[in-house]
């Protein structure tokens, strides 16, 4: 087998170069398109003899017939979107249906020194200077993030400036509908929080259960010096979908980062999740958590960068699975030379409700300075047979005490969460899902 | 009483001297076998080894397979390793045992060599023996090594060289060569099939208890050990047996790649304890030089409740490339695996385990030790695998790091794989920390140097993995981890 598989199919849709609708912006965007069409041509789809891919196949994505058409002329009954659409979480929220900006759905609240846009309308309005940082934050670009850029058209943009505090989060919902013919959304999405800014982010990606789709996301978010970002990324697409997000964090001099991946849905999911402390004492909490069944298969893919000294890290990831489900945590931490009194742990622990479901679980540190703390842990295995009976001897059903502690187990990661009203959403999400 | 001891060595020394020189006056025979082969692999060398071995048929068919698949095959690159790439048609693949320079005297040996003997406690006997200088007969006629024989045999226990067991037993050859270790398993594996020289062979019988711990260093007709060794280790139903191998004395030698295979194969209730201390040339300060140790070493726990226990000491080589690793077939097996590797100065080494859980009820313990100093890097590469079959099987995997410089590196790359089975456990648990200041400052207010305290450090971040060696290996390998990061701290 060959470290990459040919995947025509996908960069097909993009057609002989006949300028569609989408394809708007300046030089850059045209180079930006050109780029990552042309390395992804180069590459293909890595298979499972790449390292990062070992435990995930995507070789099923060549053989799907997808298409990408956001400008399509037959509009979506706003009443079928209205129905699917998930309660707004934020007084502030943009709304991306099939992939393309939805303004009916969006309300945007006016507020000094926030910017808040979509990628069309900022490039329309000549604005794309607020771009110059594209591509700058993440590692080298993967298969999938050229892919995404080869078709870059829509997404959000966010600019927070010097220290500003919205008071509110912004909430991003992509909604699929309707994709009966297997369609594809590659959204990007660019923050910058300015110096000393303040920011708390919600990424939601859901659809009805009929569609059949492959989302492929990316959002990058610049934490200048002294700024703070929450992100909180909730994922119930359907299970018959695909989904490769890539979240991208460059952060300067002391910076916070704090951010969760809840994966719920999807029946191939891979979360990227890469976060460079490029400046010294700054601080990166990355959470995750999920609950899968049927046949779903979950990646989370971490890499947390310590490149400046006096800087602090901690990895969190729970998840629980059930049928023949399967999840992968591929986490690493690199402490680069001269990142002194750096201190980091991480912990990748999973619950296996199923003797049919599998976990593939790969913690890494690659450390090149000595004034350092690292620690990892990483366990698999089922629910502790004495708090069970503790439960019981209390009067409490079987069924009952599995499910107390089974969601007791995922709990741990919400009560992180600075905002409720997200860890409130994802526990009602959590309790109709635990049936035991 | 120091001064005791170094007068009476001081006399051993004189003794020895005379009687070196009266067998001198004998004259020596000193055989050198001009019997090599030309550099360069093909299918007519591994024919010509085969055939000066004299082996059988199948021996040889073999070899061909391994080799036919070898050029098939191309050299992995993804442990954290830098390799400098190796000439594989550069390398002499037969050599008859070439009888190394005897020396009259220690005398004769470099000094710095004879300096580490002694700080390694190492009796003035085993020096002699181990640089090469010539030992009187009287000596060697009541040497151990005899009188082991001697009761082994009692016992049935087969303990001879690969070529010997070759000869005197085929069919246990036949049936267990390769069986751990296929001839396809990886590159250098394959190319060990392919040529390996000679090696060691053991065979408990059933319901034996080796009545002492077998060495590679007591067994006759060790003095090559060779570039291409393979050792196989059978114990039979309710047996058991330690064996030790290599030796904490450094290890000087020519060859700069070593690819042996070692295969383990435990039967029902049956026991086997592998212990390794490596101390091969690890290059120059400047990392110019030294060993590349790139062997395959796997057990099988075959039989119901059996055991496999790997305990490693690698302060050696340029580079080490290892994962001794267990497969645990029978139910209720057991595997372990302790390991300390020492990296200074450019020294590599990536090594872990494997271990890999099929039958019911298995267990496993892993407990690695890594310490880099210099320029080196140190990973720790281990895969935990529990498959359907393996129910209520138990996994506990502890990987610590200390750093003592700020140019070293220290990695840890487990890989952790639960398949279809919800009623066993994995738990996996990594460190990595340099020795803290306060640590530092607390011995050092009580009259400790800086070098004993680091010292006693070590060795107690090591103690778990020491505890679990031989005693007189124990006492030898806590010294030569405080030789082999001498200057890493300051």
């Amino acid at each position: 087998m060959n470290r990459f598989v040919p995947a025509d199919n996908l960069i097909a849709p993009l057609g002989g170069g006949t300028l569609r609708k989408w394809k708007n912006g300046g030089k850059w965007a045209e180079n930006l398109r050109k780029n990552g069409k042309s390395e992804f041509i180069k590459t293909g789809i890595p298979s499972t003899r790449i390292e990062e891919w070992k435990y995930t196949d995507l070789t099923p994505l060549t053989k799907m017939d997808f298409s990408f058409n956001p400008d399509k002329t037959d509009p979506i009954d706003n009443a079928l979107i209205e129905k699917l659409l998930p309660p707004k979480l934020s007084e502030c929220s943009l709304v991306f249906v099939n992939g393309k900006f939805s303004e009916h759905f969006s309300f945007v609240h006016p507020t000094k020194g926030l910017f808040i846009d979509n990628v069309r309308n900022v490039i329309k309005s000549g604005r794309d200077d607020v771009f110059e940082c594209i591509g700058k934050a993440g590692t080298k670009p993967d298969a999938l993030t050229n892919l995404n850029r080869a078709y870059f058209n829509d997404g959000a943009v966010i600019r927070i400036g010097k220290d500003i505090d919205p008071g509110f989060p912004v909430h991003l919902i992509f909604l699929a509908v309707n994709a009966k013919s297997s369609e594809m959304f590659h959204p990007g999405n660019l923050i910058i929080a300015e110096e000393g800014s303040k920011f708390s982010l919600i990424e939601e990606y859901t659809g009805d259960p009929d569609s059949v789709y492959f989302t492929n996301t990316i959002t990058e978010i610049h934490i200048k010096d002294r700024a703070s970002v929450s992100h909180y990324k909730i994922q119930t697409e359907n299970h018959s979908s695909f989904h490769v997000g890539s979240l991208n964090v460059i952060q300067g001099k002391d910076t916070k980062f704090f951010s969760n991946t809840a994966t719920f849905g999807g029946a191939l999911t891979r979360n990227n999740i890469s976060a460079s402390m490029n400046g010294p004492g700054s601080e990166s909490n990355i959470e995750g958590l999920y609950f899968l069944k049927g046949a779903q298969h979950t990646d989370n893919h971490t890499e947390i960068f310590h490149n400046f000294p006096s800087c602090k890290s901690t990895e969190n990831f729970n998840g629980v699975l059930d049928g023949e489900s399967r999840a992968v945590f591929d986490g690493k931490i690199f402490v680069g030379e001269g990142s002194v009194q750096t201190d980091s742990t991480q912990s990748s622990r999973s619950l296996l409700l199923s003797g049919s479901a599998s976990v593939d679980s790969k913690p890494a540190l690659e450390i090149y300075a000595d004034d350092v703390k690292c620690s990892h842990s990483a366990s698999v295995g089922q629910l502790d047979t004495d708090s069970l009976y503790y439960l019981r001897s209390r009067g409490i059903g079987h069924n009952e005490a599995m499910k107390i502690l089974t969601s007791g187990f995922l709990k741990e990661i919400l009560e992180k969460f600075e905002n409720k009203d997200v860890s409130g959403k994802i526990e009602n999400l959590l309790n109709s899902e635990i049936k035991v | 009483m120091d001064r005791k001891i170094t007068d009476k060595k001081e006399e051993e020394r004189k003794l020895f001297k005379e009687l070196e020189n009266s067998e001198y006056k004998y004259g020596f025979k000193t055989e050198i076998d001009m019997d090599t082969v030309g550099k360069g692999l093909n299918e007519d060398i591994v024919r010509l080894i085969s055939e000066k071995k004299d082996e059988p048929d199948f021996l040889l068919e073999w070899r061909l397979r391994a080799f036919r698949h070898w050029k098939t095959m191309e050299m992995p690159d993804w442990a954290h390793l830098k390799i400098n790439p190796i000439d594989f048609q550069e390398i002499i693949y037969y050599a008859a045992p070439k009888k190394k320079k005897e020396l009259k005297s220690l005398d004769e040996v470099d000094e710095e060599i004879i300096d580490t003997f002694n700080r390694l406690g190492i009796p003035l006997e085993e020096q002699k023996k181990l640089s090469g200088v010539a030992v009187d007969a009287v000596f060697d006629s009541v040497s151990v090594a005899t009188t082991f024989s001697e009761k082994l045999k009692e016992l049935g226990v087969i303990f001879c060289s690969f070529s010997e067991a070759v000869k005197n037993h085929p069919e246990l050859i036949k049936k267990y060569l390769g069986s751990v270790v296929p001839y396809r398993d990886n590159f250098f594996a394959t190319l060990n099939s392919a040529v390996f020289s000679d090696g060691t062979f053991c065979y408990i019988p059933k319901g034996v208890i080796c009545p002492m711990d077998l060495s590679s260093y007591f067994r006759i007709n060790t003095a090559n050990i060779g570039q291409f060794e393979r050792t196989l280790i059978i114990a039979e139903e309710r047996s058991s047996v330690n064996y030790l191998e290599g030796c904490t004395a450094p290890m000087r030698d020519e060859n700069q790649l070593h690819a042996a295979v070692v295969e383990l194969i435990a039967l029902d209730d049956a026991k086997i304890k592998y212990s390794t201390v490596q101390n091969w040339y690890p290059g120059d300060k400047e990392g110019k030089g030294g060993i590349y140790n790139f062997v395959t070493k796997r057990g099988i726990c075959k039989g119901d409740n059996s055991k496999i226990s790997w305990t490693q000491v690698e302060t050696g080589s340029a580079i080490t490339w290892k994962y001794p690793s267990c497969i645990l077939k029978g139910d209720n097996s057991v595997g372990e695996f302790y390991s300390v590797a020492v990296t200074n100065n450019y020294q590599q080494a990536d090594t872990g385990t494997k271990m890999i859980h099929l039958g019911k009820n298995t267990k496993s313990t892993i407990i690695s030790k890594g310490i880099s100093g210099g320029h080196s890097n140190n990973s720790y590469r281990g895969l935990v695998r529990m498959t359907n079959s393996a129910t209520n099987s138990r996994n506990f995997s502890q990987c610590d790091s200390l750093l003592l410089g700020d140019k070293c590196g220290a990695h840890t790359f487990p890989y952790i794989e639960i398949h279809e089975n919800n009623s066993s456990k994995v738990e996996h648990e990594a460190t990595t920390s340099r020795i803290g200041e306060n640590q530092l400052f607390y011995l050092q207010q009580r009259g400790l140097s800086m070098e004993d305290a680091v010292s006693m450090i070590v060795n107690g971040f090591c103690k778990e993995v020491l505890n679990e060696l031989p005693m007189e290996f124990a006492v030898e390998a806590q010294k030569l981890l405080d030789i082999s990061l001498e200057g890493s701290v300051g």
